[in-house]
């Protein structure tokens, strides 16, 4: 059985939420409603850095893949203390020779999420007119889109 | 000479390419390592750079790489930077033109993960990551140096003075006269600094003071940018006159300042427009 998992990121106060390129490690910002936008769906991110591409899953930051786990864990916890709970009830009843007990898994801290304002610039591909926010010096590096990969 | 447009494909070409193989499978790590190097040996470019980089060198690339030993292979990477470049595209030629695949040296080395994908994708990083920075970095590189450039010419002469023509029109001749002037970026800079230090003077609203504030400084950006955006100067100027047409009368800026303002908006849009 699939479960599924929400929870919401705060973004920076212009709405950025950072990413992580896999290959390179650089953080970098995406505004959160042009990466959720549904109208103009995508399934590659490109590292604004390093410019390698990869599926927009493996950009998600080390802190979301943590508080992913972390709720996982707790759904884990709170399931096992419930069947062990249930089973404790139930073994340990009136006249039973057998008694067991059970010390019920304390549950993970799970922190929320929420970007700080950063000095990155804001850059618009011209390309497709979308958004992103990394550290630049003019004339010293090379950025590219993080949605269409072109260089800025 | 390779130019800037095709620079721009080639690296959105060797970007996607290196990705790939970077994220390669069992399934598709022999090919993609094939392809990504066809690529490189067939782009003039890459070609030249390589071979620029690698010539006169000699180096064996199982020292780098320590592939005949008994125990786990190894990565032992060279100081100098050009027998390491040497060493990562002979290896790859080994790979590509022996029997043995991606996967099978991929296990020769050790490693942690139990997913074989983990383990073969460790392994080309490991092993071919720094080649795929040097190719990517000088193509950057050129690409900086084009728009570099290109930027600085334009930035001589800006602003196209008078412009005195005639046409005649039976005979299908024309001659024309123009004056340029060089335009002065010091000049625009200075009026942002002197422009800047006024607005916190100015009796307006503290929204609107960082809203002007923030128009002067893309300005500010820009115009000493290598790569003025177009776009960003014009809105930034949009904003400014919005500002002067609403907030020059209502908080009664003086007209010496008015005069900055609006030396300032020639300036910068006289500076839009040799941007082509």
């Amino acid at each position: 059985m699939d479960e599924i998992f929400r929870f919401t990121i705060q973004g920076d106060n212009e709405g950025y939420v950072t990413f992580e390129c896999p290959f390179c490690g650089s953080e970098f910002k995406l505004q959160a409603g042009e990466y959720q936008d549904s109208e103009r769906p995508f399934d590659d991110l490109f590292c604004p850095y390093c410019g390698l591409t990869k599926n927009k899953n493996s950009f998600l930051s080390s802190d979301i893949i943590e508080k992913a786990q972390a709720l996982a864990q707790n759904y884990i916890i709170e399931k096992l203390n419930k069947a062990f709970g249930k089973m404790q009830r139930s073994i340990n009843q009136n006249n039973s020779v057998i008694k067991m007990r059970y010390k019920p898994l304390k549950k993970i801290n799970v922190k929320e999420l929420k970007d700080k304002d950063t000095s990155e610039c804001i850059f618009e591909c011209d390309c497709c007119q979308r958004h992103f926010k990394v550290l630049y010096y003019a004339g010293v590096s090379k950025i590219f889109c993080s949605y269409c990969g072109v260089d800025i | 000479m390779i130019t800037y447009q095709n620079l721009r494909l080639l690296s959105l070409d060797f970007r996607r390419l290196s990705s790939n193989l970077l994220s390669a499978d069992s399934a598709n790590a022999d090919i993609l390592l094939a392809r990504f190097k066809n690529f490189i040996d067939q782009d003039e470019f890459i070609s030249a750079l390589l071979e620029k980089k690698m010539k006169g060198i000699e180096y064996n690339f199982k020292d780098c790489f320590q592939i005949e030993t008994s125990d786990w292979h190894t990565i032992s990477p060279p100081v100098n930077e050009e027998y390491h470049i040497k060493a990562q595209y002979d290896y790859m030629s080994y790979i590509c033109e022996s029997n043995c695949s991606v996967e099978g040296e991929a296990f020769g080395y050790f490693h942690s993960s139990n997913k074989i994908i983990d383990i073969i994708q460790e392994f080309l990083n490991n092993a071919f990551k720094s080649l795929i920075d040097y190719i990517n970095d000088s193509i950057s590189k050129e690409m900086m140096l084009i728009e570099e450039e290109q930027t600085q010419k334009p930035s001589m002469v800006q602003n196209i003075g008078t412009v005195n023509g005639t046409v005649m029109q039976g005979s299908g001749t024309m001659s024309s006269v123009n004056t340029t002037i060089v335009n002065d970026l010091n000049a625009i800079v200075n009026l942002i600094n002197r422009l800047f230090d006024e607005v916190d003077r100015f009796n307006l609203p503290y929204e609107e003071k960082e809203n002007v504030k923030d128009d002067l400084e893309i300005i500010f950006e820009q115009v000493q940018s290598a790569t003025p955006k177009k776009i960003r100067l014009q809105k930034a100027i949009n904003g400014i006159k919005k500002f002067i047409s609403e907030f020059s009368m209502k908080y009664a800026i003086s007209q010496a300042l008015s005069i900055d303002w609006n030396a300032l908006i020639i300036k910068a849009e006289a500076f839009i427009s040799t941007l082509g």
